[in-house]
């Protein structure tokens, strides 16, 4: 089988895959349209949560869609849910949360409506509700009695968290044999050559470039880990169905806590504690001024500092975030393209030439975003251990020294 | 006009003059790259994973002015 009959089969496959994709979205919409003559009879009521749903017309004739409105429902597809949305088929979750009543368990939402205890929130007030929340945190449910619920933590399985689980489990599928194998098999074949290939560009490009041997060997089951993680989750967003995790800003300020976490142990463990605070000073601690001039400036130094420290996690997460979300929007807003014009042939035309166009550059991305964010904490990391090296006993007579010579 | 249209509007130029930045910093970052390659050969592929890795710097700050045009354009 040549290349080129390769190729060509892999197009025609995924031109294959788009065309149901489009297909579902403007049959979601038809039936929108056979809501129509419902509609003009009933003219004052209330919209249910279908017709919702496919409302995205401009006006009540239904001749164009409204672009806004269209865009409004893409970046809603790219929301957390409590259920698993497969086109048409809803695949329910449980629910777990705690709040001032004890801990709960329902098998899923419909059940939690049913329970007495709790019912579904009004979609307006639940939109009005989650601007005015602290991070727009407002469980769907409230209690059917009226009274505050108090403080909910929801555990329950969202299809973020859903999906968390699936990479972990399709990670440790995925590595385990081959980290076993490693040990006695010196000639790797299949899925321990690429896990082994992996491992190695990691460890060789990444890891040990930046950070010395001695704590790179210690720290690499790290940035292994960061890297398959991330890699992992950004492939299985790209399959049909499936929720990006990194996408989800959570997820990727937790990574960036972790790796945050990690250079500040590493800074205080390699440096010692005093000279680790003393590197606050940004080197102004060691140079000869006055004392009064030196607690000045070092007053207007530590806040800076101490506020640069955190740009690099924030800098990380939004990268990462960033990256995976806009892949998805632009995505779904040139096969939202074909639904605008509303006909087939742009959309075959159009649409789907620029949305594989931009899928392959996906595939690039989420693979690059791992290796920059592992690249990056590997940096960092190696930046804290470096420094000791750097700091040590370093007065300013002998820099001078130094530099003379 | 309609106060929301100026978010709307904000979030469009945003976007716009973001993707500018992000374009010049890294066509500079490929002339430089590419001059390098072509002076030396045999250090292409450490030039092209440097020149990933700055690429993908620079357009992580062209997405922070993005992700905040999309939240500008959601309200």
């Amino acid at each position: 089988m040549t290349l080129r009959r390769r190729v060509t089969i892999f197009f025609l496959f995924v031109v294959l895959l788009a065309g149901p994709a489009i297909a579902s979205e403007e049959s979601s919409k038809d039936s929108a349209a056979g809501n129509a003559s419902v509609l003009k009879e009933e003219k004052k009521a209330p919209k249910t949560e279908e017709e919702e749903e496919n409302d995205i017309w401009k006006n009540e004739k239904k001749d164009t869609i409204d672009a806004g409105k269209l865009f409004g429902k893409i970046i809603k597809h790219l929301e957390d849910t409590y259920e698993l949305h497969f086109i048409s088929v809803k695949v329910p979750l449980p629910i777990i949360f705690t709040d001032n009543a004890g801990f709960h368990f329902y098998p899923s939402l419909e059940k939690l409506a049913e329970s007495g205890v709790y019912k579904l929130r009004d979609l307006d007030k639940y939109e009005e509700l989650k601007k005015k929340a602290l991070f727009g945190f407002v469980t769907p449910w409230e209690r059917a009695d009226g009274k505050d619920a108090g403080f909910t933590l929801d555990l329950s399985v969202t299809a973020n968290r859903f999906f968390l689980v699936v990479a972990m489990i399709v990670l440790i599928l995925l590595t385990w044999g081959a980290g076993k194998k490693a040990k006695t098999v010196v000639v790797p074949k299949g899925n321990q050559n690429l896990i082994e290939s992996l491992v190695v560009y990691v460890r060789d490009e990444i890891v040990y470039p930046n950070i010395e041997k001695k704590w790179a060997d210690r720290l690499m089951p790290y940035f292994l880990t960061t890297f398959f993680f991330i890699f992992v989750i950004n492939i299985i967003g790209l399959f049909p169905l499936t929720k990006t995790p990194t996408g989800n800003l959570a997820v990727t300020v937790t990574l960036a806590i972790c790796t945050f976490i990690l250079t500040q142990i590493m800074g205080i463990r390699t440096m010692g504690l005093s000279s680790y605070l003393k590197h606050f000073t940004g080197g102004l601690h060691e140079m000869d001024i006055p004392l009064f001039m030196k607690i000045v400036l070092i007053m207007i130094m530590v806040p800076i500092e101490f506020i640069g420290l955190f740009t690099k996690p924030f800098a990380l997460t939004m990268r990462l975030f960033a990256n995976m979300t806009a892949g998805h929007i632009v995505i779904g807003a040139l096969i939202g393209l074909a639904l605008l014009f509303q006909s087939v042939v742009a959309g075959f035309a159009v649409s789907v030439p620029f949305a594989l166009f931009i899928y392959l550059l996906e595939l690039l991305v989420a693979a690059l975003q791992a290796f920059v964010f592992t690249m990056l904490s590997a940096v960092f990391v190696g930046m804290m251990v470096h420094e000791h090296h750097d700091h040590d006993h370093e007065t300013q007579e002998e820099r001078l020294a130094e530099v003379s010579i | 006009m309609d106060p929301k249209a100026f978010a709307y509007l904000a979030a469009g130029l945003g976007a716009a003059v973001a993707v500018v930045g992000a374009g010049v910093g890294i066509g500079k970052l490929a002339t430089g790259a590419l001059e390098a390659m072509g002076r030396q050969p045999e250090m292409s592929g450490g030039i092209r994973t440097t020149m990933i890795i700055a690429a993908a710097l620079i357009e992580g700050l062209a997405l922070f002015a993005l992700v905040i045009c999309i939240i500008l354009s959601g309200k």
